[in-house]
């Protein structure tokens, strides 16, 4: 149809000519009916999606390009593990919690408390060469178990660190206009004093200064300097011609 | 030697900002804390945006009014602030405060409405991207006719997904474009791309007209029988009808626009609790039911159990 755009993405539509001084109320109810019906059959001729809910139709994505409430989410960055694991090519596959306990007739944890294999359930155990006189084997596996823990820890809170470091970076909007702005008021606040300067150091000043456009001291000219040299200029011109 | 105005506050060199996003970053304590930073936290597809109506220092009846509508017909997506709030958002610095209540609340599009003698029954429409002004547009109400003006606006249900529709030439300079995407912002969300045909309740129309001001209206679609499967579209106005005159704007930096307009990459959501059963290759789902009251259940009474007239 003549001057009516659809985007049925974004349930829109709209009749582009412009209104002119001239259109009653009825011309204007008729152009909106016209578009609007114009949207409408548009909808009516999307495929049927789904059997069950007949009046239900897909949209299309839409042209339109509406500006997002808040910045995209950044992907959550992979653990150490997580990185060796896909360089292995090592997948999490679900097992059992528990299992059949031959001994004891009973079905028992893999793992944790009353574990099927709890080493420190022991009541006897072998001669281990290794062991120094006087240490005791079952020492030795709570101080393992307490390593073990600790480690762990670490790893986690190493984890925790560099994820953080991601966020944070993503965070901060770029807004260059007021970054400069910022840049600006630092670099006046650094050589600012509460005398003006006047009982500052100026050379340190001075080379502070030197990046700051626009706010350098301007030259003081004596009077007869500047006289002699416009006249210079003017008789420059007037020898032109 | 160097007289310069230094800034009298922190948010004029941006330092409030900063101390805004750290204060977001900050880990949460509590878990209700947690839930709450995840559900303002940002999100792949985006549900429709939040609308904040603020009441400015001094409003007149017609502006309280305009704002009502307004907020009625984007309600379940709408917070109405009860108190006066002096904000003036064109003044240097004024944004900040609006900055602020957009995020407590939320809600990332704004109405602030004020009535004064330089510029009486004023209202000013805006959006923010990442709680950072985008664009603003100040119009002033010329003419108002609310709700209960029509007769069809009792008809009007919760009006959740209403078509747009534009008619004049909104495309010839910058200001009038993006005030087109505003509008269509506001009314319009994306979140799931599908549509129930016998939900087509009303159409937000906005014109533009020669003299360069912005009429509003709200249709309610009336649907009726053809001779082909295409129906017929009958419009009845059912308000509220206001017609706004352009007064300043004030439109996003480039790079601002450009960052929010950023689309993310196509992803296929996973479907939660569905599994699909290799041998049939049919899907099949997993729901909760939560608890049954038994004790509430109303149950068709037996008759075999009852006691029959006749029989001791």
């Amino acid at each position: 149809m003549d001057g009516v755009e659809v985007d049925l993405g974004s349930l829109s539509c709209a009749d582009v000519r412009p209104v002119l001084q001239e259109e009653t109320e009825e011309d204007l109810n008729e152009r909106i009916r016209r578009a609007v019906e114009f949207l409408v059959h548009g909808l009516f001729t999307l495929p049927e999606q789904n059997s069950e809910r007949k009046s239900l139709r897909e949209l299309p994505t839409a042209t339109t390009v509406v500006p997002r409430a808040k910045p995209i989410p950044k992907e959550k960055p992979l653990t150490k593990w997580q990185k060796f694991a896909k360089s292995r090519g090592i997948k999490k596959r679900k097992r059992d919690k528990f299992t059949w306990d031959e001994a004891r007739g009973e079905f028992r944890p893999i793992h944790g408390y009353r574990s099927i294999n709890d080493e420190r359930d022991q009541a006897v155990m072998p001669h281990d060469p290794s062991l120094a006189p006087g240490e005791s084997p079952f020492d030795r596996l709570k101080e393992g178990k307490r390593k073990r823990i600790e480690n762990n820890r670490k790893n986690q809170e190493r984890n925790k660190r560099t994820l953080s470091k991601g966020q944070i970076s993503a965070l901060p909007l770029k807004n260059e206009a007021r970054s400069k702005y910022l840049d600006k008021y630092a670099k006046v606040a650094a050589i600012s004093t509460s005398s003006l300067g006047k009982h500052g150091e100026k050379n340190e000043v001075k080379s502070k200064n030197s990046s700051v456009k626009g706010i350098r001291k301007k030259k003081i000219i004596p009077v007869g300097a500047e006289r002699e040299r416009t006249f210079r200029a003017v008789n420059d011109v007037l020898k032109n011609i | 030697m160097i007289c310069i105005n230094k800034p009298k506050f922190a948010w004029e060199i941006g330092l409030a900002r900063m101390s805004e996003e750290e204060e977001q970053r900050r880990a949460p304590k509590t878990r209700k804390g947690k839930k709450y930073l995840e559900s303002t936290a940002p999100q792949w597809e985006e549900p429709p945006k939040g609308l904040l109506v603020i009441h400015g220092h001094q409003t007149s009846q017609v502006v309280k009014n305009v704002l009502g509508d307004v907020a009625r017909l984007k309600k379940p997506y709408c917070r109405q602030l009860r108190k006066k709030n002096n904000i003036l958002p064109f003044e240097a610095g004024g944004e900040a405060s609006l900055e602020f209540l957009c995020r407590k609340n939320d809600c990332s599009l704004f109405i602030l409405g004020n009535h004064t003698k330089k510029r009486p029954n004023n209202v000013i429409l805006g959006r923010l991207f990442d709680f950072h002004l985008l664009d603003m547009f100040e119009l002033g109400i010329v003419e108002h006719k609310g709700f209960e003006e029509f007769e069809m606006a009792k008809q009007l249900q919760s009006p959740m997904k209403p078509l747009v529709c534009f008619i004049g030439d909104f495309e010839s300079d910058e200001t009038c474009r993006k005030l087109k995407n505003l509008f269509l912002d506001f009314f319009h969300d994306f979140e799931d791309h599908q549509v129930s045909l016998d939900q087509l309740e009303n159409v937000i129309v906005v014109t533009l007209s020669h003299d360069r001001t912005i009429s509003f209206q709200n249709f309610i679609v009336q649907l009726r029988k053809s001779d082909n499967y295409l129906p017929k579209v009958a419009l009845e106005e059912a308000g509220p009808r206001i017609r706004f005159s352009i007064r300043r704007t004030r439109l996003a930096t480039e790079d601002l626009w450009k960052q929010a307009t950023k689309r993310p990459k196509q992803r296929t959501k996973k479907e939660k609790n569905i599994t699909v059963q290799p041998l049939l290759g049919r899907k099949v789902g997993r729901i909760h039911v939560g608890k049954q009251k038994l004790d509430k259940l109303v149950i068709k009474k037996q008759r075999a159990l009852k006691r029959s007239k006749g029989r001791v």
